[in-house]
């Protein structure tokens, strides 16, 4: 393959762990937000419906960091380092949540750590929509005094941290739906989480493409086949989901939802590939004999990591048992079975 | 002091440097607990002895916390890669970054996968398949180690290519770079220094309880299989850190000599003297003070008594790594080892002479104290060998190729002074609660009985 077309394909394959992090990794960020505007007993459930595939989710980030950085070296470093604040407040946001959720089994006072998890989990989104809003809307230059923090006051990049925020209450709401019994009283919520998620996440993802084409000059026209047949997609999605919440069809909406975040992104990706079909990409690249390395090792470890992914979440939908609650003095919170 | 706050380089250099040494105290005991209780397991599921199932539950907790906290420190090391050594990221970028994303692949996501079989699967599992589960995540957390090892051991000798194009570093033979010299001694080393320093954690934990007589069976049976375990270990330990040693000589002589603090390279025909204690005049380019024993140190090195030793004024000035750090730090963790040895031979003994009952073990109030106290140190080791191996490869940051002064992010000193003042504060922060955490599970101390609800409380079938 020639250095061109591996590029091409790690393109792909990065937009598709972003998805993986965002499509995934937004299911617990989301139920650890929801958590914090539900009463006690309840945020209990809903973080004990996550307990046992949060950790992966976030796993999703670390392989969309050392892939970026496998891939894509140049951008790996120029993002990171020119966004140096937003992306230590990611950080430190992301450690306080996964500190509440985990130690709040042996916590005194778990209501504490509940309060960490999602109060982490709320300012982790807002921090990743920070960053890659300022990607869109054009980064800091190198070293500048604020390190990025300047993305807080722009409100161009308010649209992708609304976006991710939506993307949230999709997928969590979808979770959620999937978790609770029939006649949990926190249903309703979960449904309205879940629609209005889903059409915030298409508005904004419109929204976000509109910001892109006028950023980079590129004409709409171009791209008109992509978007028709992604409006599409979603459109048979929305539909889907709100069949499959029918008594009778007794499905999860939980893969409906990530199609309809696949969608946005997609749609937000392949605009930005479009701009980004410069003669200079391969300068952000690694050398070719790096990414035919990194091509096959992932081709090896990639789906069987995808399977094995799929399978836990079959499994967890038999109802969980966590032995960490069992001597933490909260009852488990099981799933319908 | 005045360069603490407006140096930006050095305060990376802090920040990676406490960041590094907060993390590795979690992998450690992950991977090294995750072998204990799969060790545990398999001797329940073998002999159908229920005890080794709660010896295997008790120190599950234990590893979750453990677990958490490896994954909220680990995180941020994989960006700093980007955020504050961007330069060092695009030098390495045609190696350093695929071995990371490899690693993610294969060690964390093996790992977290199998996690949740592990902590999720007693009921649902039969006791093969959460064996199964259980070796999984030992297994992923020993290939992370792995992968991470070949990442920095390639920083320290470098290989597989050679040449820097634009600041790029060229690679030519991707597996030469992959095994490189220094694999071979650090990844057993560090792998060792895992399993030594859990054994020894856990049995400090168990010395303590066994000392106040709480729950003494339970503890007595971690203690014995910690024993075991200490001992076998830490001798391995002591040979392939005689292995580090004589690849740093050969590679790295200017760390051996900063190490050793000695000057003068010696003449043919004669040893090199090894220094117990010494006071380094960087100025004068001497000692002030210093107890030496000859021959000791070419043997170290060499493995031959008149073996020749690079000394430091061999080494160009701007090439020297400081001395008295790693000094001192590489002493810290030899003694370390050396105590480990002998207190593990000393415990051995004393099970072969039958004392170490529950009647008896108590009593035994010497060795137990012993080694409460070498749980902290063992981790004490660890961070003391990576002192000296990172500090003791600067100037360079790949060695001889580039150097960390030229690695580093553009950035300002006062960006990097607020994130390396929350680093601190959160691994302080960290730690407290680790610990306050740790003490509420051992003062609840392991479950007495089966829960109710367990099928599986006999023999496994
Ligand atoms: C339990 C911890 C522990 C113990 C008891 C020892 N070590 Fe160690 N040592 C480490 C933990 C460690 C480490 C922290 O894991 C290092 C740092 C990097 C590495 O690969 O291992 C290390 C590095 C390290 C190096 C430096 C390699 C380099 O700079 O590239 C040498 C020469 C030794 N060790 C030698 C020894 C000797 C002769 C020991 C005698 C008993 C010993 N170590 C015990
Ligand atoms: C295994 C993967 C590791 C890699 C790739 C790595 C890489 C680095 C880098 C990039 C720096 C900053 C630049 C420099 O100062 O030269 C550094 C410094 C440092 N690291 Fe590591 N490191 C690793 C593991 C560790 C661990 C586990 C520890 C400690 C427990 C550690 C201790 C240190 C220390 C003390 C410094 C500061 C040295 C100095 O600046 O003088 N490192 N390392
Ligand atoms: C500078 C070097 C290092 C970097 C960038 C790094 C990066 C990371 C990251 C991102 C995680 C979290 C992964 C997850 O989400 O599951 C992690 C955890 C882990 N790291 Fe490191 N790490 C470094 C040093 C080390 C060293 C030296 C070892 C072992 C020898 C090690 C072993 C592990 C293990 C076993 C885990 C799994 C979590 C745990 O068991 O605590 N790491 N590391």
């Amino acid at each position: 393959m020639s250095h061109a077309t591996l590029i091409d394909l790690w393109f792909v394959l990065t937009a598709g762990l972003l998805f993986l992090h965002i499509g995934l990794g937004s299911i617990d960020l989301g139920v650890c937000t929801l958590s914090l505007i539900t009463p006690d007993k309840d945020s209990e459930t809903l973080l004990g419906s996550i307990d046992t595939i949060w950790h992966a989710n976030q796993t999703w980030l670390v392989v969309l960091g050392g892939t970026l950085f496998g891939a894509f070296p140049v951008l790996y470093s120029e993002v990171l380092s020119r966004l140096y604040g937003l992306v230590i407040v990611l950080l430190a946001m992301l450690a306080m949540r996964g500190i509440g959720l985990e130690y709040r089994h042996h916590a005194a006072n778990p209501r504490r750590s509940r309060l960490f998890a999602g109060c982490g989990a709320l300012a982790a989104i807002v921090a990743e929509g920070l960053i890659l809003g300022t990607l869109i809307v054009g980064a800091p230059a190198p070293g500048s005094r604020l390190a990025g923090l300047s993305a807080f006051v722009r409100p161009e990049v308010l649209p992708t941290v609304l976006f991710l925020i939506f993307t949230a209450l999709l997928t969590a709401g979808a979770w959620l739906l999937k978790e609770l019994d029939d006649e949990h009283p926190l249903r309703p919520m979960a449904r309205r989480s879940m629609m209005a998620g889903a059409v915030g996440v298409l508005v904004f993802a419109t929204y976000i493409c509109r910001q892109m084409l006028a950023a980079w000059r590129i004409d709409a026209a171009e791209l008109h086949g992509l978007y028709m047949s992604l409006a599409a997609v979603a459109f048979a999605a929305l539909v889907l989901m709100t069949v499959s919440m029918q008594k009778s069809w007794r499905g999860s909406q939980v893969p409906w939802a990530l199609v309809v975040v696949g969608v946005a992104l997609a749609a937000c990706a392949g605009t930005a590939r479009f701009a980004m079909q410069t003669p200079g990409a391969a300068d952000f690249a690694a050398s070719r004999e790096a990414l035919v390395f990194l091509t096959w090792t992932s081709a090896l470890l990639l789906p069987p990591l995808i399977a094995f992914q799929i399978f836990q979440y079959r499994l967890q939908r038999r109802g969980t048992d966590v032995s960490t609650t069992e001597s933490g003095g909260q009852e488990p919170s099981a799933g319908p079975e | 002091m005045e360069h603490l706050l407006t140096d930006h380089i050095l305060l990376s250099r802090i920040q990676f440097a406490l960041t590094t040494m907060f993390h590795i105290i979690w992998p450690a005991l992950t991977i090294g607990l995750s072998i204990f209780i799969f060790a545990a397991e398999l001797a329940w599921v073998k002999t159908g002895n229920v005890e080794w199932r709660r010896q295997a539950r008790f120190w599950t907790k234990f590893f979750l916390l453990a677990f958490a906290m490896g994954v909220i420190s680990g995180v941020p090391l994989e960006f700093q890669f980007g955020t504050n050594w961007s330069r060092f990221s695009v030098a390495s970028g045609n190696f350093l970054g695929q071995i990371l994303s490899v690693e993610t692949m294969s060690g964390f996501m093996l790992e977290s996968i199998f996690l949740y079989f592990m902590v999720a699967g007693w009921k649902r599992l039969s006791p093969g398949m959460h064996l199964f589960s259980t070796g999984m995540v030992a297994l992923g957390a020993s290939i992370s180690a792995f992968w991470i090892m070949v990442a920095n051991s390639w920083m320290q000798t470098p290989s597989g290519g050679g040449r820097m194009v634009d600041g790029v570093y060229q690679v030519t033979d991707r597996l030469a770079a992959i095994f490189n010299p220094d694999i071979f001694a650090s990844f057993p080393h560090m792998w060792l220094a895992c399993l030594t320093s859990t054994a020894f954690i856990i049995c400090g934990v168990s010395a303590w309880h066994i000392l106040r007589h709480r729950h003494s069976e339970f503890y007595l049976r971690a203690f014995k299989a910690g024993v075991a375990a200490a001992l076998f270990f830490s001798l391995l330990q002591a040979f392939t850190g005689d292995l580090s040693g004589r690849t740093v000589a050969r590679y790295q002589p200017a760390k051996l000599a900063a190490t050793e603090a000695f000057w003068e390279t010696n003449k043919p025909g004669e040893g090199a003297a090894w220094s117990i204690f010494a006071w380094p005049d960087t100025e004068a380019e001497r000692n002030y003070v210093e107890l030496r024993i000859p021959f000791v140190l070419s043997i170290l090195a060499t493995h031959d008594p008149f073996g020749r030793v690079t000394g430091l004024k061999d080494i160009p000035e701007d090439e020297r790594p400081p001395i008295t750090l790693i000094f001192y730090s590489f002493r810290i963790m030899v003694f370390t080892g050396t105590l480990m040895i002998i207190v593990a031979l000393w415990a051995v003994w004393t099970w072969y002479k039958g004392r170490l009952t529950p009647i008896h073990a108590a009593r035994q109030r010497k060795l137990m104290k012993f080694f409460i106290w070498l749980a902290p140190f063992s981790i004490i080791a660890i961070w003391t060998g990576w002192i000296m191996r990172e500090v003791g490869r600067q100037p360079w940051i790949i060695y001889g190729l580039l150097r960390t002064d030229d690695a580093s992010s553009p950035l300002t000193a006062g960006a990097v002074s607020i994130s390396l003042g929350y680093f601190a504060l959160a691994a302080v922060f960290f730690i407290t609660l680790f610990c306050v955490f740790s003490v509420r599970i051992l003062r609840k101390g392991p479950e007495t009985d089966q829960a109710p609800d367990e099928p599986e409380s006999g023999r496994p079938t």
